[in-house]
């Protein structure tokens, strides 16, 4: 919808990731304006200190009115609420997204989400989410508990 | 790529000034993350966004954008407050700027220990008197200007310059956009006399002390309204009674070639009907057609992309009307058809990037006939056996 919107928003975000001083997240490519992947390093004193994880962000063109498609790529953490093949269940990356929220905010409520976990267990019935699910996690039904 | 590094970000105030970095954040919408134009609070909630940005939002899913309570366009009023306190916050931004990076660098050359702690009580002394002589000296110099603008990126990676570069050129030409006018900047002299077109206008109207008819939207001396107004309403010729128009050369500055080229000379006489919402689901094909032939916008193409028009027509129109200094409505259907190329083009480097060249696919299928050959091996296996559940 909003494509100038869209375009002048994201330079402004890379611009910030590529100045940011957070240890913690960092910007491993953008090859176009629609695809990043940031690298994400555990928090220090959490059960992910020390760990890489790439992420995946792809922009709709209705960003940031519509969320972007988060997805862990390469080897995905194991944490109860990320399945193995990258699709993360975080509700403000579907249903409670709103368009103050950026790639920044996502990151760090990703960080949040690792760093509060007490256990490093796959997700119930992950083998079998992995093979029903569509490419997208956009287009899965989440259900979220808490809150 | 020059509009670019000329990027104004929060992350320009150096260390010490956390509290004019919370401001200037606070002086940006939420959503677009620039400088909000024509602020617009909720009732309710009080979030504050642009005009426009909110009402996108809104036309999406009504919602707050901020914290997601059920908002409607009617509860949507405007701030003016907000408006004029961040015009002179822009005003004052890079002078202040300036004035803090002179500080500093006279700060360490005159005491190279005290340079470890420049403390902010420090800093704003020396801006304050370093801002005085900055604004008897034609406010900012070419060199200040840079030193100002040399905290605020480092460009040098290439990989940022291409995506910028593509960027940009699926960026529209729309006149007042940002980037143009920070582009500008480039020019320090000239950035103080030649602004967009809207400044200009707002600068005749508050400088001349005019106001709008209500009737034909021609800027009219506020003591010749009345008089105006009986011959307008009466269909009687008053346009261009010399008396009655305001005259530029009647304000306060300069006037200048590019000012009186500016102000559109026939804008008055045209205006477009203020459009509604409609129930896209409703109407047929040819009546949305014809809807949009009423309103005077552009009506090709099939349904879907009408709707996508009409919906992101109403969002301008009334943007524009909530603004304190509203445009033309010529300038609001360059925008909008500036908009549509944009959106155009980005489907079209959608679609170049979805479909690949047959080679493409060939060398990919022959890169992974393995992978290929096992994962088959496996679907095979796999439906051999019983469900899974």
């Amino acid at each position: 919808m909003a494509s100038t919107l869209r375009t002048k928003r994201l330079l402004r975000e890379l611009l910030l990731i590529k100045k940011s001083t957070c240890k913690n997240v960092t910007l491993e490519s953008a090859d176009t304006i629609d695809k990043w992947i940031v690298k994400l390093r555990g928090v220090e004193g959490t059960m992910y200190a020390d760990e890489e994880y790439s992420l995946l962000f792809e922009f709709p063109a209705e960003y940031p009115l519509e969320s972007p498609i988060v997805t862990f790529t390469g080897t995905t953490p194991i944490h109860p609420h990320i399945y193995s093949n990258g699709h993360i269940c975080l509700s403000i990356l579907y249903m409670h997204w709103c368009p103050v929220l950026t790639v920044d905010a996502i990151c760090q409520s990703i960080l949040s989400m690792l760093s509060g976990c007490e256990k490093k267990v796959r997700p119930e019935r992950d083998d079998v989410y992995v093979k029903t699910a569509k490419p997208s996690p956009k287009d899965t039904i989440w259900i979220f508990d808490g809150k | 790529m020059d509009a670019f590094i000329d990027l104004e970000d929060p992350s320009d105030w150096p260390r010490g000034f956390e509290h004019l970095r919370e401001l200037e954040k606070l002086l940006r919408c939420p959503v677009c993350k620039e400088y909000l134009e024509t602020p617009m609070v909720v009732s309710g909630c009080g979030h504050t966004f642009c005009s426009l940005c909110v009402r996108r939002c809104i036309a999406q899913e009504t919602k707050c954008p901020s914290c997601r309570a059920q908002t409607a366009e009617g509860d949507l009023y405007p701030n003016r407050l907000i408006e004029s306190i961040m015009r002179e916050f822009r005003n004052g931004r890079l002078q202040l700027l300036s004035a803090i990076h002179a500080a500093a660098k006279s700060d360490s050359l005159n005491n190279p220990r005290k340079k470890q702690r420049v403390s902010q009580g420090s800093l704003q002394k020396d801006a304050q008197s370093v801002a005085s002589t900055l604004s008897a000296d034609t406010a900012c110099s070419g060199s200040n200007n840079e030193s100002a603008n040399s905290g605020v990126v480092d460009l040098s990676s290439s990989d940022i310059e291409k995506i910028a570069d593509t960027a940009m050129a699926e960026e529209d030409n729309d006149s007042d956009s940002d980037f143009v006018a920070n582009a500008q900047r480039k020019r320090p002299r000239e950035n103080l006399t030649t602004c967009t077109s809207e400044k200009i206008a707002k600068d005749e109207e508050t400088s001349s002390n005019s106001v709008s008819c209500p009737n034909c939207r021609t800027n009219i001396r506020s003591n010749r309204i009345n008089w105006h107004l009986d011959r307008c309403l009466a269909g009687l010729p008053c346009e261009n009674t010399p008396a009655a128009v305001v005259s530029v050369s009647s304000t306060k500055s300069q006037p200048t070639a590019a000012k009186l080229q500016l102000l559109p000379p026939r804008a008055a006489q045209f205006a477009l009907p203020r459009p509604t919402k409609l129930a896209y689901s409703l109407l047929s094909e040819s009546k949305l057609r014809r809807t949009l032939r009423e309103l005077g916008i552009p009506s090709k193409g099939d349904k879907h992309q009408m709707q996508m028009r009409h919906t992101e027509w109403v969002n301008i129109f009334m943007a524009n009307a909530d603004s304190e200094t509203p445009v033309s409505h010529r300038v609001l259907l360059r925008r909008l058809s500036a908009w549509e190329d944009a959106l155009s083009r980005q489907s079209e480097t959608v679609k170049a990037v979805a479909l690949s060249t047959p080679e493409d696919i060939a060398q990919h299928a022959s890169k992974y006939a393995d992978s290929f050959a096992e994962l088959v091996a496996q679907a095979g296996s796999s439906r051999s056996r019983p469900s899974f559940k």
